[in-house]
C-alpha cells in the first residue's frame, strides 16, 4: 500500500511538473554585475522555476561568472538553487548531502558579493608558455603537464620560437598552431586513442600482412591487424588528417596524398595510383636504414573519400577497394560520414577508426594557451561559449577567435556570446526540432519567427505538427481538462484549414498562399497548444499510410484491368462489392475441402482472367485491418499444390503479362552479375544500364516464343528469376 | 587612397549608362553601410593582412560582395589583377573547374608583400554543387600559405560543413532604415535628385532592408518622374500604399468600419488587384503593433480571405466582408448597433 501511495504521489508530482507554469515575472529583477570569474570552481544545480528568469538565462548567468551548472546533485555540488515547484527527489538528496540551498535572490547576492579571481586556465596557460611553448596543445592532464614542464624549462625552445615568429606571421592560426607531434593533437593523447591505434596498426602492417593474418571481425578487441587499409571517420575539424599525417611521420612512413581536389576516377586510380603502390622511394635505395624484411615504408593517404562524386570520379570507390585488396603498402582513407551509401562498401575492407569530437575541457585548455601566446584576454566562460558555438570543431574555433579578436584583443563574455550566437553553424533545423520549437518554443517567439519555422521545410513540417499536437500539454489549460479539449479542437480546426490551403496551393500552383498556410498549419496550432511535449516527437504516420494507400490503389487498378472484360465496374466498386465475395470464393474451397477445391478455384480465376499474382494481391487488398487472415487455416501443402496445378495448365489471358515478369528478372539478374564481375559492391547505376539493354534485347528477339510459354514459365520465373533468364538466353 | 580620389572625381560626372548600384558601389571598406562591427574587423585585416578564410552570409543587398571586393582591393592594391580570382554563379564552377582552374590559381606564384595572400572570391557559393565544394576542401588547406578564400552566400547552410569548418563565418544582417536613409540621401545629393521625406520613407519600405533594391527603386522613380515622393515611388513599385493599409487596420482595431471601408474603396478605385491588396494587408498585419491574440485572429481572417480570393471570388464585396469580420473581432457586444 505504501509503495502504491508513493508511486501515485510521484505520478501526481510528474503531472504537476508537466503542467507547471513558466516564470511569472520575467525580467523583474535586476541582474547584478559581479566580479570576473567570481563563481569559478563552484558547481550549481537548478531546480524548479525561477520567477524572474528562464532556465537558460540563469544557466548562462552562472556560466558567465565561471560557475558550472550540472543536471543532477552530487557531493561536489556547491549550491542548489531552489525555485517554485522544486523537484522533490532533488530536494531530498540535497538535504541528505547537506548541500547549501539558495533561492533566486541568494544567487544574485552571491554574484554581487564574491570576489573575482584569476582563472586557473589563465594561470595555467601563462605558466606553460613560459616554460615550453611547443607543447601548447598537450594539456589533457594539466597537473601532469605542469610537472613535466617545470622540469624542462630551458632557453632553447624559446630561442626557436623567436626564429619561427618571422615566418609564421603570414600563417593562419590554424597552420601556425598546427600540432607538430602526435602528443599535441587534442583528444588523441590517451593509450586507447585512435592515433595510438593507427600507429600500432601502421607499424605492424608489414609483419601482419606477410604472415597472412586475416581480419578479425570483433570491433572491440580489435587492433586492425589483417586489414590492409584504415578508415578514419568523424566530423570535420577534429584532426583526422592531422592524425594521419603525423602518424605517418612518426612511424617513419613517407606518404602520397590524394584528396578531393584530385580527379579520382576508376581509370585514373588504376593507371596512376596502382603503379605508385608498387613503387620504391629513392630513400629505399639510398637511405639504407630500412631492413629488407620490412619492405618499403611508404603509404597512401586517400583523404575525403566521400568527396569522390559525380561523373568525374565514376567507379572510383570500387576501384579503390580493388586497389586495397592488391595493395603492397598500407592505405589510409578518411571520410566524414562512414554510414554514407558510397562509403559503406569501402568500410568493410578497412580497419574502422571513428573520431569523436573532443570534450570542451580538452579544447578549452589548448585554446587558452593559444590565446595567451597571441596576447588575447579571454575569460574561460567566454571561451566556452565560443567552443560550444562552433560545435567543438577545433579548426572553426581558431578561425573564429582570430576573426573576433582582430579589433579588440580583449574578448568579453557578452561579446563572445553574441558573436558565438551569430556564428552558430547554420544547421538546417530538422523537422523534429522544428516541431519541438513550434510547441515548446520560448515565450519570445514572434509570429514571424514561427512562420520561419514553417519555412524550414514547408512540406514536412505541417505533417509533424499534425502528428504531435495531441501529445502536447498546453500551459494555457492549467490542468483544466475542459480547457485542454477546447484548445485541442482549436488546434485541430486550424490544422484542417491549413490542409485546405495546402490543397489550394498544390492544385492551382498558387504559391503566394504559403504564408497563409504557415499561419494555419504551424503558427496557430503552436499557439494554442503551447506547452510541454510529454513524449518523443513522433514521425508522421501519414506518410506510411499514404504509401500503403497508393500501393493498394495500384493493385486495385491492375485487378480492374485484368477483370475488365467480364466486369465493367470501376475500382472502387470492385473493392467494395466484388472483392469480399471473390475473396471468399477463392479461399473457402481450399479451407474446407483442401486439395480438392483447387480445380474450382482455378476455374473462378480463369473466369475473371486473374493470374496467380493477382490471387495474392487480391487477398492482400481485401483484408481489412483486424479481419482474420483467411488463408491461415489452409494447409501449406494445399497452397503448394495449388501453385503447381495453376502453373501446369495454360491460362489464356486477354492481356499481355510480360512487363512485370521482365522487371522482376532484371532486379535479380543485375544483382548476380554485379557480384560475378566485380566481386563486391560496385556502383549500381552503371551496371544496371547495361543490363537493361541486354534484357530488352532478349525480350525483343524471343517475344513470340516467350509469349506462348509465358503462362507456364511465369511461376518459375517469379521465384527464381535468374534461372529463368538463363534458360531464355539459350 | 588612390581609389577614394578616383571615386570622388567620378561621382558628379554624368554617366547615364551606369546604374546607381554600380556607380555608388563603395570602393573602401569604411564606406560600406551597415554591419559596422564586422566591417571594422575586416578593416583591421585589410591593414594587417593575414586574413583567414571567410564565409560571408546574409540576405541580398547587404554588401557581401562589395565588402569582399573592398577587402581584397585594400589588401592587394596594384596587384589586384594578378592576385584575385573571382568566380560567381555565372561562371562554370563544376567540380572540374575547382580541380583545374582554382587549383592552378592557388599554385600560381605571385610576388606579394609579407602577410598578403592571393584571394579567390567565390560569389554566390551556395549555388556550388556538393561535389565542387568537396573538391575545394583540401585545396583550401594545402595552399593556405599563399592563397585565401572568400565566399559569399545567402544562406550558409548550403555550404557543406567541412568548408564551414575551414572558414570564419561572418553574418550580415539586413540594413536598418536609418542606414538606408543616410546613404540614399547621400546619393540623392550627389545626383541632385529632388526628394521629399515621405518619398524616402516609401523607398525604404519597398526595399525591406536591401540596399540594392532601394537604389534601383530610387533610380527608376527619379528617371520616370524626376521627383521622389511617396506617390511616385508606389506608382513605380506598384504596391498599394502600406501606410493606407496600416491606417485601415487601425480603424478595424477601433472597430470603425466606415473609415476602414473608405480606405478600401479608395484602394479599389486605384485599380489594384485584390490579390495584391490582401497580400499587403497580410504583410502589414504581421508587423502591426497590436495585442498578440488579436493579431493571430486578424491574420487568420486575412488568410481565409486570401484563399477565397485565390479561388476566384475577388470582388469588392469580399474585401468589405474581410473588413467587417475584422471589426467584428474587436467590437464589444454591448456597443452593437451604435455604429450604424
Amino acid at each position: 500500500m505504501a509503495t502504491d501511495q508513493a508511486s501515485s504521489a510521484k505520478k501526481g508530482a510528474y503531472r504537476s511538473y508537466l503542467s507547471r507554469e513558466g516564470p511569472r515575472a520575467l525580467g523583474s529583477k535586476e541582474i547584478p554585475q559581479g566580479a570576473e570569474n567570481c563563481l569559478e570552481g563552484l558547481t550549481f544545480v537548478i531546480t524548479g522555476v525561477l520567477e524572474s528568469m528562464e532556465r537558460s538565462e540563469s544557466q548562462s548567468l552562472i556560466e558567465r561568472y565561471g560557475g558550472k551548472v550540472t543536471g543532477s546533485l552530487s557531493k561536489r555540488t556547491s549550491y542548489v538553487v531552489v525555485g517554485r515547484d522544486a523537484g522533490e527527489s532533488k530536494m531530498a538528496k540535497a538535504n541528505q548531502l547537506g548541500t547549501k540551498q539558495l533561492d533566486e535572490d541568494g544567487l544574485l547576492d552571491l554574484i554581487r558579493k564574491l570576489p573575482g579571481k584569476t582563472s586557473k586556465y589563465e594561470i595555467e596557460a601563462a605558466k606553460q608558455s613560459q616554460s615550453k611553448p611547443s607543447t601548447a596543445k598537450f594539456k589533457s592532464s594539466p597537473s601532469l603537464a605542469k610537472i613535466s614542464q617545470s622540469k624542462m624549462s630551458s632557453a632553447k625552445p624559446a630561442a626557436k620560437k623567436a626564429t619561427d615568429e618571422g615566418s609564421s606571421q603570414s600563417l593562419m592560426w590554424v597552420d601556425k598552431y598546427k600540432p607538430q607531434t602526435l602528443k599535441q593533437i587534442i583528444g588523441q593523447t590517451g593509450d586507447k586513442s585512435n592515433a595510438r591505434k593507427l600507429m600500432n596498426w601502421l607499424q605492424n602492417w608489414h609483419r601482419n600482412i606477410s604472415s597472412g593474418k586475416k581480419p578479425a571481425f570483433n570491433r572491440f578487441s580489435d587492433d586492425g591487424s589483417g586489414f590492409k587499409a584504415a578508415l578514419l571517420s568523424g566530423p570535420p575539424g577534429v584532426g583526422k588528417t592531422t592524425t594521419a599525417t603525423l602518424v605517418c611521420k612518426e612511424a617513419g612512413f613517407s606518404f602520397v596524398e590524394l584528396n578531393a581536389s584530385d580527379t579520382r576516377s576508376k581509370r585514373k586510380l588504376k593507371d596512376e595510383v596502382s603503379e605508385s603502390l608498387n613503387n620504391h622511394t629513392l630513400v629505399d635505395f639510398f637511405g639504407g636504414q630500412v631492413t629488407p624484411s620490412e619492405g618499403q615504408r611508404h603509404c597512401l593517404v586517400m583523404d575525403e573519400v566521400d568527396g569522390m562524386a559525380g561523373n568525374e570520379d565514376r567507379g572510383g570507390v570500387a576501384e579503390l577497394i580493388q586497389l586495397i585488396k592488391n595493395s603492397k603498402i598500407p592505405v589510409i582513407c578518411m571520410c566524414n560520414d562512414r554510414n554514407h551509401q558510397k562509403i559503406r562498401s569501402l568500410a568493410n575492407h578497412c580497419f574502422d577508426l571513428r573520431f569523436q569530437r573532443p570534450r570542451v575541457e580538452q579544447i578549452k585548455a589548448a585554446m587558452m594557451s593559444v590565446a595567451f601566446k597571441e596576447g588575447l584576454k579571454i575569460s574561460p566562460p567566454a571561451l566556452q561559449e565560443v567552443i560550444v558555438a562552433a560545435n567543438q570543431d577545433v579548426r572553426q574555433i581558431m578561425h573564429n577567435l582570430s576573426m573576433w579578436t582582430s579589433t579588440d584583443r580583449n574578448l568579453s563574455y557578452d561579446q563572445a556570446k553574441s558573436d558565438a550566437n551569430k556564428a552558430k553553424k547554420d544547421a538546417h533545423l530538422g523537422p523534429f526540432d522544428v516541431c519541438r520549437q513550434v510547441f515548446a518554443g520560448g515565450e519570445r517567439m514572434s509570429v514571424i519567427d514561427k512562420t520561419d519555422l514553417f519555412f524550414q521545410d514547408y512540406s514536412f513540417g505541417p505533417l509533424f505538427v499534425q502528428e504531435n499536437y495531441p501529445s502536447c500539454t498546453p500551459f494555457a489549460a492549467r490542468g483544466d481538462m475542459r480547457m485542454q479539449m477546447k484548445l485541442l479542437s482549436q488546434a485541430a480546426d486550424s490544422i484542417a484549414q491549413g490542409d485546405l490551403v495546402d490543397r489550394q496551393i498544390r492544385s492551382t500552383q498558387n504559391w503566394g498562399l504559403l504564408p497563409t498556410q504557415a499561419i494555419f498549419s504551424t503558427v496557430l496550432p503552436g499557439e494554442a497548444m503551447k506547452g510541454s511535449i510529454g513524449q518523443m516527437i513522433q514521425f508522421p504516420q501519414w506518410l506510411g499510410k499514404n504509401s500503403t494507400r497508393n500501393k493498394n490503389d495500384r493493385t486495385l487498378q491492375e485487378l480492374r484491368t485484368h477483370m475488365g472484360l467480364k466486369n465493367p465496374a470501376d475500382k472502387h466498386e470492385i473493392n467494395m462489392d466484388y472483392l469480399p465475395l471473390l475473396r471468399k470464393a477463392l479461399t473457402q474451397p481450399l479451407a474446407t475441402r483442401g486439395a480438392e477445391g483447387i480445380g474450382e478455384i482455378i476455374q473462378v480465376m480463369d473466369e475473371y482472367s486473374l493470374t496467380r499474382e493477382d490471387f495474392d494481391s487480391l487477398l492482400e487488398v481485401a483484408t481489412w485491418p483486424n479481419s482474420k487472415n483467411c488463408m491461415a487455416n489452409v494447409d501449406s501443402k494445399v497452397k503448394a499444390a495449388f501453385t503447381r496445378t495453376y502453373n501446369k495448365s495454360v491460362h489464356l489471358t486477354p492481356y499481355a503479362t510480360g512487363s512485370s515478369v521482365a522487371k522482376k528478372k532484371r532486379g535479380a539478374g543485375g544483382g548476380e552479375e554485379l557480384e560475378e564481375e566485380e566481386g563486391g559492391e560496385v556502383e549500381e547505376e552503371e551496371e544496371e544500364e547495361e543490363d537493361i539493354t541486354k534484357d530488352s534485347m532478349i525480350k525483343l528477339k524471343k517475344k513470340p516464343a516467350a509469349k506462348a510459354a509465358k503462362a507456364t514459365g511465369k511461376g518459375k520465373a517469379g521465384k527464381s528469376g535468374s534461372k529463368g533468364k538463363l534458360a531464355k538466353k539459350k | 587612397m588612390r581609389y577614394g580620389a578616383q571615386r570622388a572625381s567620378r561621382a558628379p560626372s554624368v554617366t547615364p549608362a551606369m546604374t546607381m548600384v554600380e556607380k555608388f558601389r563603395p570602393i573602401l571598406l569604411r564606406d560600406v553601410v551597415g554591419n559596422e562591427e564586422t566591417i571594422s574587423r575586416l578593416q583591421v585585416f585589410a591593414e594587417q593582412g593575414n586574413v583567414p578564410n571567410l564565409i560571408i552570409a546574409g540576405p541580398p543587398g547587404t554588401g557581401k560582395t562589395t565588402s569582399i571586393l573592398c577587402l581584397s582591393r585594400a589588401l592587394l592594391g596594384a596587384s589586384y589583377k594578378d592576385a584575385v580570382l573571382e568566380l560567381n554563379a555565372s561562371n562554370d564552377r563544376g567540380i572540374d573547374v575547382v580541380r583545374n582552374k582554382i587549383k592552378m590559381f592557388a599554385q600560381k606564384k605571385v610576388s606579394l608583400p609579407a602577410g598578403r595572400h592571393k584571394v579567390i572570391i567565390l560569389d554566390e557559393a551556395d549555388s556550388m554543387t556538393d561535389g565542387a565544394q568537396q573538391a575545394l576542401r583540401r585545396t583550401m588547406e594545402i595552399y593556405s600559405k599563399t592563397t585565401r578564400f572568400a565566399l559569399a552566400c545567402n544562406s550558409s547552410d548550403k555550404i557543406i560543413e567541412p568548408i564551414q569548418s575551414r572558414c570564419a563565418v561572418l553574418r550580415y544582417s539586413k540594413l536598418s532604415d536609418a542606414q538606408l536613409l543616410e546613404r540614399l540621401q547621400e546619393v540623392c545629393m550627389k545626383e541632385s535628385v529632388s526628394y521629399t521625406e515621405d518619398g524616402m520613407e516609401a523607398v525604404i519600405f519597398t526595399s525591406q532592408g536591401d540596399m540594392r533594391q532601394a537604389l534601383n527603386n530610387l533610380q527608376s522613380t527619379c528617371q520616370g518622374f524626376g521627383h521622389v515622393n511617396s506617390e511616385n515611388v508606389f506608382k513605380v513599385c506598384d504596391e498599394p500604399h502600406p501606410m493606407l493599409v496600416k491606417d485601415m487596420l487601425q480603424h478595424c482595431i477601433n472597430s470603425d468600419i466606415d473609415a476602414a471601408y473608405k480606405i478600401m474603396s479608395h484602394l479599389w478605385s486605384l485599380g489594384y488587384a485584390p490579390q495584391d491588396i490582401v497580400g499587403i494587408i497580410f504583410r502589414v498585419a504581421k508587423t502591426h503593433d497590436m495585442p498578440e491574440f488579436l493579431k493571430l485572429e486578424f491574420i487568420k481572417e486575412i488568410g481565409f480571405t486570401h484563399m477565397k480570393i485565390a479561388e476566384g471570388v475577388d470582388s469588392l464585396l469580399q474585401m468589405s466582408g474581410l473588413l467587417a469580420r475584422l471589426c467584428h473581432k474587436t467590437v464589444s457586444p454591448g456597443t452593437s448597433g451604435s455604429k450604424n
